[in-house]
């Protein structure tokens, strides 16, 4: 039982690291994925273009393949910038997860109507202040759910920064087995505490889009409604 | 004809220290290879999990399947007097010791020996001995293990001494899966010292810098005992297969009385002035 005690003394101990990390990557993926998701939909071309590219880029890079080359490649540059190893490995999760995060914004942005839009600047309203008012308050509800699910994305895309010296809960278990050699047992543990973490973030999601949607005062779609309205869609492509 | 002999010879010998020891050779995992006396996972094959190269100790390729060095050179005449083709199963340190543990390897590429990790692997001869040093930058002033405490420091997950530097360190050591990562990391300024063997020095990336300093631990430093400071290196194999390393022992007496362990030390590939080191012929306390 000691023994247990210890093991998970060790494994939260990098559960927290995971946390922080998870933490701080999500954080900035939101700003960072919500200018790209903007720029996506924007009227100019260029920042069009520049959106698809970064998209394009990032989502084609392992994350793995990214945080060892620029761990390992700009080790100089980054020592003389004072950037640690978590530091790397932020940045590196951050520019991968904001461009998944940026194209399931770009959805919720363009799944609100063009009559929005065309409502919006009938009564004089300009691109951004269109935004702003109309769309953003409609696409939030929907991002939500989305967002927290690469929260759960991100904490276990995580653990691929072991390999960068971040001493997240995969490389502290990976000593651990080195020490007791007993790998089922411990991942087990690690496995039990991500499912600890990651399970209140699921029902979380749930119940902030519940409450983001009542106070925007639009009620969410039950399980029923949303078969239903799948059925009719179905029934509409067919009947067209 | 010579080698069939040799063959012949080196089974019945095994079959005699086998029995005399007492030890069992469970083969819930293996074929017959050799005349039914050892077995290994691939019958055939000898499965070798490596964690890198490290000279004199062992050097990884170049091709997908070679092996040189000390303990190389041995595995490769153990290979071809018994009939063997070495597959190697390229992994980093913790999943090499996994995988010797779990029946994926028969041979795990050597390490350091101590109690706990003798009561899952037995143990051949020693390879070479070596001793944990820590490397520093030349410009960085270095007086004992307190003038590293609040410095980044380096070091590999798994190692035997790796317990004693997260105690001594905490949160400023750095754990990397493989010694080139670490070593490099080390080199790029990302750690101010890397702990580790001795060898690491006479391999890339350190390949014998010139700015680099190397400093001996002694008994006690970063709390670790003086029985681990210097060790010897082993060849590890599974608990199940005891026959297997004693047919290794066997290999490596027989290249002393030939006179071929001296070839192979003068074709470790390291380079010029690598200090080479043959420990006594003894295995350690087995605890399987």
């Amino acid at each position: 039982m000691s023994e247990l005690a210890g093991w998970l003394a060790i494994l939260v101990a990098g559960l927290v690291v995971t946390i922080e990390l998870a933490a701080w990557t999500l954080v900035l993926s939101i700003a960072l994925s919500s200018l790209i998701a903007m720029m996506s939909i924007s009227p100019l071309a260029p920042l069009r273009g520049f959106a698809r590219l970064y998209v394009d880029v990032f989502r084609s890079i392992p994350i793995l393949a990214l945080a060892i080359s620029v761990y390992y490649g700009l080790g100089e540059t980054l020592t003389s910038l004072g950037i640690t190893p978590f530091g790397t490995a932020v940045g590196v999760l951050t520019v991968i997860e904001s461009a998944y995060l940026a194209e399931l914004y770009r959805g919720s942005l363009e799944s609100i109507r063009r009559a929005q839009w065309d409502a919006a600047s009938s009564v004089g309203l300009g691109w951004l202040a269109t935004v702003r008012h109309v769309i953003l308050p409609q696409s939030l509800p929907p991002a939500i759910p989305v967002t927290l699910n690469m929260a759960i994305a991100i904490i276990k895309d995580s653990s691929l920064v072991s390999l960068i010296a971040v001493s997240e809960i995969t490389l502290v278990a990976n000593q651990l087995i080195a020490e007791t050699f007993k790998p089922i047992q411990v991942y087990g543990l690690v496995a039990i505490l991500y499912l600890l973490l990651i399970l209140p973030l699921s029902q979380a999601s749930r119940l902030i889009e519940i409450a983001v949607a009542r106070r925007l005062g639009i009620r969410p779609r039950t399980d029923e409604e949303r078969a239903m309205r799948r059925l009719s869609a179905v029934g509409d492509v067919k009947a067209g | 004809m010579y080698r069939s002999r040799l063959r012949l010879a080196l089974g019945v010998v095994l079959v005699l220290v086998t029995t005399a020891c007492g030890s069992s050779t469970n083969g819930n995992t293996s074929s017959s290879t050799i005349q039914g006396m050892i077995k290994t996972i691939t019958p055939g094959v000898l499965t070798i999990a490596t964690y890198g190269s490290a000279l004199p100790l062992m050097k990884v390729g170049p091709g997908a399947n070679e092996i040189g060095g000390l303990s190389g050179g041995w595995a490769n005449a153990f290979a071809q007097d018994f009939g063997l083709q070495v597959k190697l199963f390229q992994t980093t340190f913790s999943s090499t010791l996994l995988a010797v543990q779990q029946g994926k390897a028969d041979l795990g590429e050597p390490v350091y020996y101590n109690p706990t990790r003798a009561k899952t692997y037995y143990y051949t001869y020693p390879v070479d001995l070596e001793s944990l040093v820590v490397f520093t930058k030349k410009s960085f002033s270095y007086s004992g293990p307190s003038s590293l405490q609040g410095h980044k420091v380096a070091t590999v997950t798994g190692y035997v001494w790796t317990p004693y530097f997260q105690k001594f360190f905490g949160s400023n050591l750095q754990l990397y899966t493989t010694q080139a990562d670490a070593a490099t990391a080390f080199k790029n300024g990302q750690a101010e010292a890397y702990l580790d063997a001795d060898l690491n020095y006479f391999n890339a990336p350190l390949s014998l810098s010139t700015d680099i300093s190397l400093h001996p631990v002694a008994s006690g430093d970063f709390g670790i005992p003086a029985d681990i400071i210097a060790n010897e290196s082993y060849w590890i194999v599974n608990c199940n297969e005891k026959a297997l390393a004693n047919a290794m022992n066997l290999e490596r007496d027989n290249l002393e009385a030939s006179g071929k362990w001296k070839t192979i030390l003068a074709q470790d590939g390291a380079p010029a002035g690598t200090p080479q080191s043959s420990p006594p012929l003894m295995t350690p306390a087995e605890g399987c």
